[in-house]
């Protein structure tokens, strides 16, 4: 008869285990997916953009670049191959900076930036006049027409370079994008919430901290593991956009929503390891109970 | 006592590493399409070619072959086709004691243009009997098209062998005239455009075409 109970009570507390271990594993993939969105939601604030936007010198590598693109535009034109390298001096560039940061801040919000397009057209056409004024011998050779087309033309390199298409269409998408997110959030909380309750009326205390221990670590290491790995070989630097603005700005942005990452796995780890003194402690309590119940 | 540490140590240190593993097969069978798409996004990325040093890696094999007989044939499995940005020859065009030698890459972008002439990547090589459209700006490396007549000769050097081709007709058409040429000819022909009028302040509508025909030079065997 004993023997029967013995074998009823061990064959429930590994139905008991193997349920709790399953609901664990569960646990530990719904406590990853619900940091990884927690760290999302908070990349997806303008604050955080514009801080990469900085940080990652993307104005200043994007005024370079839109030179190159102006000064290709100078060739066919028949002027030098490095005409703006001249025309566009040092206070230029810094106006230009200072006009793309504000543009894409207040892309950035949703909010409107107007831009006064005749005033850079009027830049262009004092360049080109300059140049035919320093070059008499062009003036025969020069038709208004092409003059106001190569002045459209470095006109629109320049609004393309304040409005880049990459930016406008995920900027544009944020405000669903963080619905998206606060909802899984939401979501996943009152999952995670429910599956606690049903894992702590499953076990004893000291089985629940074991549990809770497991869960969260692993949880961590799901969460972290990949993102720490991309970061300690250096992957990201591997990203081939040559447009340089746009793989610095990348690179900086992905690099610091990893480091939210590994950083989110070490307080689930450490949480975890609360756990698990909390459970060491339940277990030498336990054993110093026994030892006082053998002894009396 | 050791079968306890051990039932510890499996519970502490092995499950969760057995869950790490566990639960990236799961994420993985769960969001495959999302992942698959992720990989290969990365892929795309990280392999984009860097100009420079696709012109390094294929200088090597273009100062290797450059001595191929002509009218001869090359089999296709021994040409290495170039990819976006990489410099696989050049075109020599000689007027009177001047010669003019132009670095001829593949594709047609501007920082190409920059560096010389850019084959136009929707059409075929030389070899390959169908027509090969090259364009280059008028104010650099085909300024030299002015100086051409009809009856001159231009060089094509690849990296597979010598071309030579006989200047057949020069115009001066409107950008999106049609009739400049044909990209699904089935005659070898060498098509060279650049911006027109020449030396002109400003973009143009205009392009400068110079339409040749094969004179000499390796075909590219297909069947080898």
């Amino acid at each position: 008869m004993n023997k029967k109970a013995d074998v009823s009570i061990k064959d429930s507390s590994l139905l008991r285990n193997l349920l709790s271990a399953s609901i664990s594993f569960i646990q530990c993939l719904l406590i990853a997916l619900l940091a990884a969105c927690v760290v999302v939601c908070f990349a997806l604030t303008p604050k955080f953009a514009v801080k990469n936007i900085k940080s990652s010198n993307y104005g200043s590598f994007a005024v370079k670049e839109m030179t190159e693109d102006l000064n290709d535009l100078s060739i066919p034109a028949g002027l030098p191959h490095d005409f703006f390298d001249e025309k566009l001096n040092e206070a230029e560039l810094n106006e230009f900076e200072n006009l793309l940061t504000l543009k894409l801040t207040s892309v950035i919000k949703g909010k409107q930036f107007k831009v006064d397009v005749d005033a850079i057209k009027a830049k262009f056409k004092g360049y080109v006049d300059e140049y035919v004024s320093e070059h008499l011998a062009l003036a025969d050779t020069v038709s208004s027409k092409a003059v106001t087309q190569f002045i459209n033309e470095c006109t629109t390199t320049y609004l393309e370079y304040l409005n880049p298409t990459v930016f406008q269409f995920v900027f544009n998408n944020f405000s669903k994008m963080e619905k998206i997110v606060l909802i899984a959030i939401i979501v996943l909380f009152i999952i995670i919430l429910a599956v606690f309750i049903l894992l702590f009326k499953l076990c004893n205390n000291k089985d629940f901290c074991k549990y809770m221990f497991l869960t969260l670590s692993s949880g961590g290491l799901i969460l972290g593991a990949i993102p720490s790995y991309l970061l300690l070989t250096d992957e990201l630097s591997k990203i081939g956009i040559t447009q340089k603005s746009l793989h610095s700005f990348i690179y900086s942005f992905s690099s610091d929503l990893l480091t939210l990452l590994v950083a989110a796995s070490g307080i689930l780890v450490f949480l975890s390891l609360i756990f698990l003194v909390l459970e060491i402690r339940g277990s030498a309590a336990k054993n110093s109970a026994v030892q006082t119940t053998k002894n009396t | 006592m050791v079968t306890r540490f051990l039932r510890k140590l499996a519970v502490h240190l092995f499950l969760p590493l057995a869950f790490l593993l566990l639960g990236y097969l799961f994420l993985y069978l769960a969001f495959s399409p999302f992942i698959n798409f992720g990989i290969s996004a990365w892929d795309a990325l990280s392999n984009d070619l860097n100009l420079g040093q696709a012109e390094e890696i294929y200088k090597d094999i273009y100062e290797e072959k450059l001595f191929i007989g002509y009218d001869s044939y090359v089999p296709s499995s021994e040409i290495v086709y170039p990819t976006e940005g990489t410099r696989y020859g050049k075109i020599l065009i000689t007027h009177e004691s001047d010669i003019y030698d132009i670095p001829l890459y593949f594709g047609d972008t501007n920082p190409i243009l920059r560096r010389g002439a850019g084959h136009y990547m929707g059409s075929h090589f030389p070899g390959e009997k169908s027509t090969i459209l090259v364009s280059a700006h008028n104010n650099t490396y085909f300024n030299c098209l002015k100086h051409l007549e009809i009856g001159d000769i231009i060089e094509v050097r690849t990296n597979y062998g010598h071309y030579k081709y006989e200047v057949v007709k020069l115009r001066a058409l409107d950008k999106n005239d049609s009739t400049a040429f044909d990209l699904s000819a089935d005659y070898e022909n060498l098509v060279l455009y650049t911006c027109y009028p020449f030396d002109t302040l400003g973009l143009t509508n205009k392009r400068y075409f110079v339409n040749t025909k094969l004179v000499s030079g390796p075909y590219i065997n297909f069947h080898e």
